[in-house]
């Protein structure tokens, strides 16, 4: 998902101050850009159209609002560069440290615990054997 | 029609891409009966077959062209095989015959695959920026090592990045790990990014997609799981093997424990054998390399089953169709 510095910058606004239309974050936005109503719109548009916000009409204009917040975004984008696209055949292009695992229950955790717990303790004793 | 040396030149390339596509027919057959054997192997012995398996179609596809081809009419090699394989047609070729065909559609394919892995890299590193950008990132020293640190709390650390790959940890994860456990994680990230791991996963990737989708994704999530091995076993060269891996089911609870609407199911990529198997990977290393003479006289086995049925394929096929 690419997002330009503009619908970055709507997007936070929106974050926010939720349910504005084109003229109050054109107008938000302005001391930071130069760019028109015309160009806001458009990041606007383009924002809906990535399903990253609902909009209803109010009158002649429509209200804007992020339909995501900001930590969903990030697990969202966190997702796309360390997901590995298991559903499409294909493999992501980074190394995480580890993903989340669901199919790993408390349970099986517990046991991988005591197990790492098990060789601790025999290394120890091992090396106290030496000493 | 052509004729003579670009008639050559191209029943050449028609006849690397049958041994190709026979070749990974083998192969994939190999795959199938063979790929439970390999965990019996190191993980180093492992890396190689996987890179000889998705290599294999090319190498064998190539060497049977080189049987074929002119170069050697003189050799004793050349007459040898002449005797059980020849390609009866080496200096004529019909663009609209099957073997045009088939070499436009690899070419079609190949455009096709390279403009896919193109557009996917494209959109992770849209995303990588977009991340920068949201998660008021900022790079961090820990000790000699850089890292770019992402404020959130989502548990997460990941390298990414082909040519100058770089550590990303977050934030989330930071704050709930002890200095060692961090330092752990760290490294091991250190060590995709030293391995250029997310380079190497793209090239198996581009490579292994020639294969069937099910062999393909094998593939793939063997060979990443070797990657993670690999930097499992870097890192526990500076930390006690027990560490690693109780730092790994420690993150693995964090991640878990993250609200599900902030999970999202495709980051499971590490199911539960995943992490259990780089736990016991830890705590009992696999240390037995895979004697070279198994892969060579596989490969020199297959390489005579290729010539073969390079020749049988292009008999029986053109018993049927007659290049007009």
């Amino acid at each position: 998902m690419f997002l330009g510095e503009l619908e970055r910058q709507v997007l936070q606004y929106l974050w926010v101050s939720p349910d504005a239309d084109v003229k109050q974050v054109h107008a938000a936005l302005a001391p930071h850009r130069e760019s028109s109503l015309n160009t806001v719109q458009s990041a606007l548009e383009r924002l809906f159209k990535k399903g990253l916000l609902s909009r209803e009409k109010k009158g002649y204009a429509y209200l804007y609002r992020a339909k995501i917040d900001r930590e969903h975004l990030i697990a969202k984008l966190i997702d796309s560069v360390t997901g590995d696209f298991i559903d499409q055949g294909e493999n992501s292009l980074v190394a995480a440290f580890s993903s989340v695992a669901n199919e790993l229950d408390e349970a099986q955790l517990d046991q991988l615990e005591q197990l790492i717990e098990v060789q601790r303790q025999q290394l120890l004793k091992s090396k106290n054997n030496v000493d | 029609m052509l004729i003579n040396s670009w008639a050559v030149a191209m029943n050449l390339i028609a006849i690397a891409l049958l041994g190709f596509f026979i070749a990974a027919l083998i192969m994939s057959c190999a795959w199938l009966l063979l790929n439970k054997f390999i965990n019996l192997f190191s993980i180093k012995s492992q890396k190689s077959l996987v890179w000889g398996w998705v290599a294999g179609p090319w190498v064998l596809g190539l060497i049977t062209t080189l049987l074929f081809s002119p170069l050697f009419a003189n050799t004793f090699l050349y007459r040898w095989i002449e005797k059980v394989a020849h390609w009866h047609h080496l200096y004529v070729f019909q663009m609209s015959s099957w073997h045009g065909i088939s070499v436009i559609l690899f070419v079609f394919f190949s455009v096709a695959l390279i403009s896919m892995k193109g557009w996917q890299l494209y959109q992770q590193n849209s995303a990588v920026q977009v991340l920068n950008a949201f998660s008021n990132s900022h790079q961090k020293n820990y000790g000699l090592y850089n890292v770019v640190v992402l404020q959130s709390d989502i548990p997460t650390a990941f390298t990414s990045g082909l040519f100058k790959p770089k550590c990303y940890v977050s934030s989330g994860l930071i704050n709930n790990l002890s200095d060692k456990e961090l330092d752990i994680v760290i490294q091991h990230e250190l060590a995709h990014a030293h391995k250029k791991d997310p380079l190497s996963k793209l090239f198996i990737a581009f490579l292994s997609a020639y294969y069937p989708k099910k062999i393909a994704m094998d593939l793939n999530a063997k060979y990443s799981l070797i990657t993670e091995h690999l930097a499992d076993r870097a890192t526990a060269m500076q930390h006690l093997a027990e560490d690693v891996a109780g730092t790994l089911v420690k993150v693995t609870r964090l991640q878990k424990a993250m609200p599900t609407q902030v999970q999202n199911p495709t980051l499971s990529f590490f199911g539960a054998d995943n992490i259990t198997q780089r736990v016991q990977q830890l705590l009992n290393p696999t240390n037995k390399s895979i004697p070279l003479l198994i892969p060579l006289s596989s490969m020199l086995i297959m390489l005579c089953l290729t010539v073969l049925a390079v020749d049988a394929t292009h008999h029986l096929v053109e018993s049927i169709f007659t290049h007009s």
